[in-house]
């Protein structure tokens, strides 16, 4: 009787395990194994060992050692970057504007109404697919016909006589090109950290800010030394997911530069070539296809995201601790 | 009696002799099924018309748009599983699925190909000599223009004059300034620089990468230059390709483009359903150099087990001539074969192009044509292309940097190609 019920146990986690070996653990070996080989798609995947991740790896120092040139290979790291350029000041970003919001609507002496109200127009953007927020934006940001470079224009040009620079191309140049998709993110994301940072600052004991209120402790030290070092967990889970979506951004870049804005060659046009797109590229954006290479680029994503995690979580919870 | 005896007689002897002559095999004699790819929707026109007089076979459909297309067939090709028994294959990636060994030798069915136009053999035919794939259409290209405009600025809108001024780069170039100067800057001679693309990549000799070595010959250097006059100087509408602008323009009463680089279908696929209010204002002319764009070829899975019913397919829309012929004039598709060409050329009377004949331009146009420039790699190197001299164009690089970084683009993405 005791044996059978172990079976029966046995019985309602083998769906899992079946689904599980079969869409995820199989294909992450298969990628592995397609690492390790030079595969076009259409021939035999020919076993080539570590070459793919030979080629990065020396790529990384070609790439320290030629810094400024334009010759030196090693898009991988252009990508790596890349993505860390969107990535960064979208996250502070993000951190700043949910961290002010969060504080001002579970503040307890404003006691703002429609908070619930808020919170949901907020989250709203998260809530619409990348891809979508991505076409408007090009509409949007169209270089001469777009509605914003026309809302700066317009204006300024009804007034006659004025010499007015033409119309800046923001997806012409590497660094504003970064920042609008930096910017989308942020909007796109800073709800869903509000209410993370919010659940969390509703989480911390009220008798905490009594206590510091009859010590006549200010607001912004109460602020400081009560409400950011117990955010910290919470913190650390907003970096930490963010991290792991953002070095995986792909769907806005996508959007962005399969149009005709940016072109696809040179250092200036492949400002927004992240890690993920540039995967995407080398097993299903060129015509010559290179799945090899990409399913290392996937490991070495997974490798770098698992580094920096690690060390992320490392870092906060020692600065949290500290104090 | 007699008479009915007579009669059956003569219509015995008058069915025997047309069954005679060349030895052809009833078309209702094939049974079976068999199913096809493809990326647009205009094959099914054909399998309609295949399906009425093969009345014993079913064709079944599978359409997967193109930025999928290849992604899509691959594993199905590798695999077997389900695959197509015949597949297209589009102008992108036609030489990579010629290449790949998944088209059936069609030098199995004899086909007598001397009437199709030099380069849709070519193309269709492997580096080993093969043949793989064929097309019922070719491609070349012209460029169409405003008729109203020419005549305000240029002085005429007859396509040989219009021609003549364009029949050069330096031409080219001057009638552009000609035509900013006289309307002000409100019309410009085509919409960017990257319309301009054809003629460049048509004028080299070699394909990209030839022998594993990458050639970038002088018209691609002179594209730079090119390239960055028209930007510089402002002769151009800085209208990307297939933006919504681009579009809009050919509808305009007062347009601000005054012409368009694009091939056969360009005629059909785009001006026409986009120019509904400008009909009868376009002229057609040579523009600085002959050049194709575009084409769909076909062939044979090679484990296909309806190879001949296959072949019936193929055979009949790029070899028959009856059936050409209705393409040609319910479609106004430009075809593969000359000799069927030359039959019909001087049927045509576009009205979009105020009666004019677009089948005799292209006629000249077609045979023009070196299918030996596509080749494995172009596209993407093209789009390399393209982006460093976008570099060079915005004043990012100077030409010397942005051919660098070109040469480094390709080696990045082929490690295998030898970069001088």
């Amino acid at each position: 009787m005791k044996l059978k019920k172990k079976y029966i146990g046995l019985l309602f986690v083998i769906p899992f395990f079946i689904f599980y070996f079969l869409f995820n653990f199989y294909p992450v070996i298969y990628s592995f194994f397609l690492s390790l080989t030079k595969w076009d798609g259409y021939a035999d995947p020919q076993f080539i060992g570590f070459h793919h991740y030979a080629r990065i790896f020396t790529e990384l120092f070609q790439r320290f050692a030629g810094a400024g040139k334009l010759d030196v290979p090693g898009e991988f790291w252009l990508a790596f970057v890349n993505t860390w350029r969107i990535w960064l000041p979208n996250i502070i970003l993000q951190l700043v504007i949910a961290l002010f919001l969060g504080v001002i609507f579970t503040n307890a002496r404003l006691k703002i109404k429609g908070v619930g109200f808020f919170r949901a127009i907020f989250y709203f953007p998260n809530l619409v697919t990348a891809a979508s927020i991505g076409v408007l934006a090009l509409v949007l940001l169209d270089w001469q016909h777009g509605a914003i470079n026309q809302l700066i224009h317009g204006p300024a040009s009804a007034f006659p006589g004025g010499n007015y620079p033409p119309a800046f191309n923001l997806m012409n140049d590497p660094t504003s090109s970064q920042m609008v998709i930096s910017i989308i993110q942020t909007w796109q994301w800073f709800g869903v950290s509000m209410i993370l940072l919010m659940a969390g600052m509703q989480g911390i004991p009220k008798t905490y800010y009594e206590a510091a209120d009859l010590d006549g402790a200010s607001t912004t030290r109460t602020f400081f030394q009560i409400t950011l070092p117990l955010l910290m967990p919470v913190f650390t889970y907003v970096i930490v997911t963010s991290l792991i979506g953002g070095m995986q951004i792909f769907d806005i870049p996508y959007v962005f530069t399969h149009g005709t804005m940016v072109g696809i060659g040179g250092e200036t046009g492949k400002a927004l070539t992240t890690m993920v797109l540039y995967m995407y590229n080398q097993a299903f954006g060129l015509t010559q296809a290179s799945f090899g290479y990409a399913a290392a680029i996937s490991y070495m994503l997974f490798l770098i995201i698992a580094v920096f995690s690690i060390v992320n979580i490392k870092f906060i919870t020692r600065v949290g601790g500290e104090t | 009696m007699k008479k009915a005896i007579f009669a059956l007689v003569v219509v015995g002897l008058l069915l025997a002799l047309a069954t005679c002559g060349p030895a052809t095999v009833d078309p209702k004699t094939f049974k079976g099924t068999i199913s096809m790819w493809s990326f647009t929707d205009e094959v099914k026109k054909m399998i309609d018309r295949f399906e009425s007089v093969y009345t014993g076979v079913k064709v079944e459909l599978t359409i997967v748009p193109c930025e999928e297309y290849l992604n899509k067939i691959r594993p199905v090709l590798r695999s077997g599983k389900n695959a197509p028994d015949i597949f297209t294959a589009e102008y992108a990636f036609v030489i990579d699925l010629v290449e790949s060994g998944f088209y059936a030798d069609l030098g199995q069915f004899n086909p007598n190909t001397a009437d199709l136009v030099d380069y849709v053999v070519q193309v269709g035919t492997d580096s080993k000599g093969v043949l793989r794939a064929l097309s019922w259409q070719t491609t070349p290209g012209g460029f169409f223009y405003r008729r109203s405009v020419a005549k305000k600025y240029l002085g005429t809108d007859d396509p040989e004059q219009v021609g003549e001024m364009l029949s050069t780069d330096a031409k080219f170039l001057d009638t552009a300034r000609k035509l900013n100067k006289e309307s002000n800057g409100a019309v410009k001679i085509i919409a960017g620089y990257g319309d301009y693309q054809q003629y460049p990549w048509s004028r080299r000799t070699k394909p990209f990468v030839a022998d594993g070595k990458l050639n970038i010959e002088k018209p691609i250097l002179d594209y730079f230059d090119i390239a960055k006059t028209l930007r510089d100087e402002h002769l151009t509408a800085e209208v990307g390709t297939w933006s919504p602008p681009w579009f809009e323009n050919m509808n305009k009463k007062d347009p601000q483009i005054f012409g368009y680089i694009l091939p056969t279908w360009g005629l059909h696929y785009v001006l026409k359903p986009n120019a509904k209010d400008t009909m009868g204002d376009w002229g057609l002319c040579k523009g600085p150099g002959s050049y194709f764009w575009g084409g769909t070829w076909m062939g044979i899975y090679k484990n296909s087990k309806n190879k001949q019913i296959a072949w019936e397919f193929i055979k009949m829309f790029t070899l028959d001539e009856d059936t050409l012929k209705w393409w040609a004039k319910s479609t106004g598709d430009f075809l593969g074969n000359k000799k069927v060409v030359d039959e019909i050329k001087n049927d045509f009377a576009d009205p979009l192009l105020a009666g004019q004949n677009h089948y005799l331009f292209f006629a000249k146009e077609a045979p023009k044509v070196n299918g030996k420039l596509l080749a494995k790699y172009d596209l993407d190197i093209r789009n390399f292309l393209m982006g460093a001299i976008n570099n060079y164009v915005e004043g990012k690089m100077t030409k010397e940097e942005a051919i660098t970084q070109f040469k480094s683009d390709v080696k990045n993405a082929f490690p295998d190609v030898d970069v001088q």
